[in-house]
């Protein structure tokens, strides 16, 4: 059963639940009522018969009791014994246990064959004799009141059923529409298509949060898509260049005969290029194997600022004019906040990565490291001032072989970001990347602590 | 034990202002360093009735900043702090004396020129009651500049 549904017959019955409830005990309640109230008037009808008949009183209480009731009939027994009594019962048609009850409780009720009757034990003053006094009569009043109501009550049924059922299906309706509507709009986007979005409006809703959930997913859907296109172009543009520039210089140089210098010369720079392959390939590979398996997991537990100062060690090596500078002021004082449990060969690569990235894109100007620990996490924050990363191509950093546009005169592959975010998820690490174009880079990772 | 009041927007500037105290503090010396932020407490009834000074803590704090802190105070482990965090909700100079002597503050550091980022237009920079009342409190001023400390901090914060 769909959710509408469901709760249309929810909504439905508990409507229909309480204002039946609401009838049943309005109609219970004035029943009653009409019966204490009718037992009342018995009550006094006993009074006034015992007063007329056995005090013998005046003419206004006959007067007044004389106004008899619907089906009335009055009985006075004297009480003499149970053995009359017994018999007095049986020749006026009355319960005996009926009897019984107004001698014991001074008072009695009961109705048969809708005649109510009401008893009351009666003693004359300055006399020793009881009796027990019957007013019997039919409750007219409640029997009018149900004629009436009844009518009314089955034409309210039926309205409080309607009133149930439409109300139940405009709500359903109005929590349903919504989604149904967002389902509809979900389902026209497809691969083809996949720049529409759902509206969302500033309100701040379920609805329209799942809108903008949506939304937001679709943003990621669409920038994933956009990431395998460009990589499958990027790809095939880098491994084409060497391999366009190999062929040509092979027929280029086999159109005619060549001195041995000349061959010499191109078979370098075949060879240069079958390198730049051969490195391209290799670095693909490994951006495979650090993202798709688990094998190379060779962890020790190591200080992160040894692995820093390592990686930092390693690109001076390199290159002698590129400046890291790096910063202790906040180094925790205990050592094993720096520790943690990772590939250090790995984590090197991941470091020497970013750290060449910053001093490379920023012109051999100083980069700053800064190492600090938190109570679960050793931050490295690598930060420049170099020539930034595009706001709008800040999404697509992490795909491999893209290169910002901003980058053209600098040498590289666009493999390494990757391959570092592939490393510091295979730490279950954090990276971020925040950078503001001609103003610098910041590079933020957060490797857990080893727990010892 | 010296209590510390520093006025903040919970942003890298207090985390540089906590770094440069406990640079300066011995070892032995105890510190209780209570973080006030500034708050404009709303005329409706719902907000004096369900007044939470941590909830409001919560909504101004920067993500970052529990992590920034936790790296200062790795930093000076070896030192005896404790770190509170508190609301000022007062308009007046008087309710300011009050809320200090209440809370028996012994000084209260600021940065000197530094215009407080609130999180939250309902923030509000009660260091001009601290500055107009001089005899209330001892007053330390700090100047904001340490680029190094912005390299660390600033990474943690844009995070």
């Amino acid at each position: 059963m769909k959710n509408k549904y469901k709760t249309f017959w929810i909504l439905f019955m508990f409507l229909l639940t309480i204002m039946l409830s609401v009838m049943i005990s309005i109609y219970w309640s004035a029943r009653n009522y009409y019966r204490k109230d009718f037992l009342n008037i018995l009550e006094l009808r006993a009074q006034a018969i015992a007063h007329i008949h056995i005090d013998y009183l005046s003419d206004s209480v006959q007067k007044e009791a004389s106004n008899s009731l619907f089906h009335e009939q009055d009985y006075i027994i004297k009480y003499t014994g149970w053995n009359d009594l017994k018999q007095q019962a049986r020749l006026k048609g009355i319960d005996l246990r009926f009897l019984k009850k107004i001698y014991t409780h001074q008072t009695a009720d009961f109705t048969k064959n809708e005649i109510t009757y009401k008893g009351i034990l009666y003693s004359p003053e300055n006399s020793q004799d009881r009796y027990v006094v019957i007013a019997a009569a039919e409750n007219i009043g409640f029997k009018n009141f149900f004629a009436n109501v009844f009518q009314k009550i089955l034409i309210t049924i039926g309205i409080v059923f309607l009133a149930s059922v439409i109300c139940s299906y405009l709500i359903s309706r109005s929590i349903y529409r919504p989604i149904a509507r967002i389902t509809s709009k979900v389902k026209d986007i497809t691969s083809e298509n996949l720049h529409l979005r759902l509206d969302e409006k500033n309100i701040n809703d379920e609805i329209h949060e799942l809108s903008r959930t949506f939304n937001q997913m679709l943003n990621r859907l669409e920038a994933s898509f956009e990431i395998q296109n460009n990589f499958i172009s990027n790809a095939s543009h880098e491994l084409r260049t060497p391999l366009t520039a190999i062929i040509g210089m092979s027929d280029v140089a086999l159109t005619k005969k060549r001195t041995p210098e000349e061959y010499v010369e191109t078979i370098k720079i075949i060879l240069e290029e079958a390198e730049k392959l051969d490195q391209k390939t290799k670095a693909l590979l490994f951006l495979a194997q650090t993202g798709f398996n688990g094998k190379i997991q060779e962890n020790k537990i190591c200080r992160v600022d040894e692995i820093v100062f390592e990686s930092i060690e390693t690109i001076r090596k390199i290159d002698k004019r590129y400046k890291v500078n790096v910063d202790l002021s906040l180094i925790p004082e205990n050592p094993a906040l720096l520790k943690v449990n990772a590939n250090i060969q790995l984590l090197q690569l991941a470091l020497f990565n970013i750290i060449t990235n910053a001093c490379k894109y920023s012109d051999y100007r100083e980069v700053h490291c800064f190492i600090g620990s938190s109570n679960e996490y050793v931050s490295i924050i690598i930060k420049d001032e170099g020539i930034g990363i595009p706001e709008d191509e800040l999404k697509f950093i992490y795909d491999p072989f893209f290169r910002a546009s901003n980058t053209k005169t600098y040498d590289g592959f666009g493999i390494g970001l990757p391959l570092t975010r592939n490393i510091i998820k295979m730490h279950h690490g954090r990276i971020n990347v925040t950078s503001v174009e001609n103003k610098g880079t910041t590079v933020h990772i957060a490797l857990p602590i080893a727990s010892i | 034990m010296q209590k510390i009041l520093i006025p903040t927007d919970f942003q890298m500037s207090s985390l540089f202002m906590l770094k440069t105290i406990l640079s300066e503090k011995r070892e032995n010396e105890p510190l209780e360093c209570t973080f006030v932020v500034g708050h404009y407490l709303s005329d409706s009834i719902t907000s004096l009735l369900f007044y939470d000074p941590k909830r409001i803590v919560e909504q101004f704090m920067h993500p970052g900043f529990l992590e920034g802190l936790e790296i200062v105070l790795n930093k000076y482990s070896n030192k005896q702090i404790q770190i509170k965090y508190d609301v000022f909700t007062g308009l007046t100079h008087s309710s300011f004396k009050n809320f200090v002597r209440a809370k028996a503050f012994d000084c209260a550091y600021i940065i000197d020129n530094y215009e407080m980022k609130f999180s939250k237009s309902s923030g509000m920079d009660f260091s001009k009651f601290l500055l107009k009342q001089p005899s209330l409190l001892n007053i330390q001023k700090i100047a904001l500049k340490s680029p190094s400390f912005e390299v660390g901090i600033t990474g943690i914060f844009t995070s």
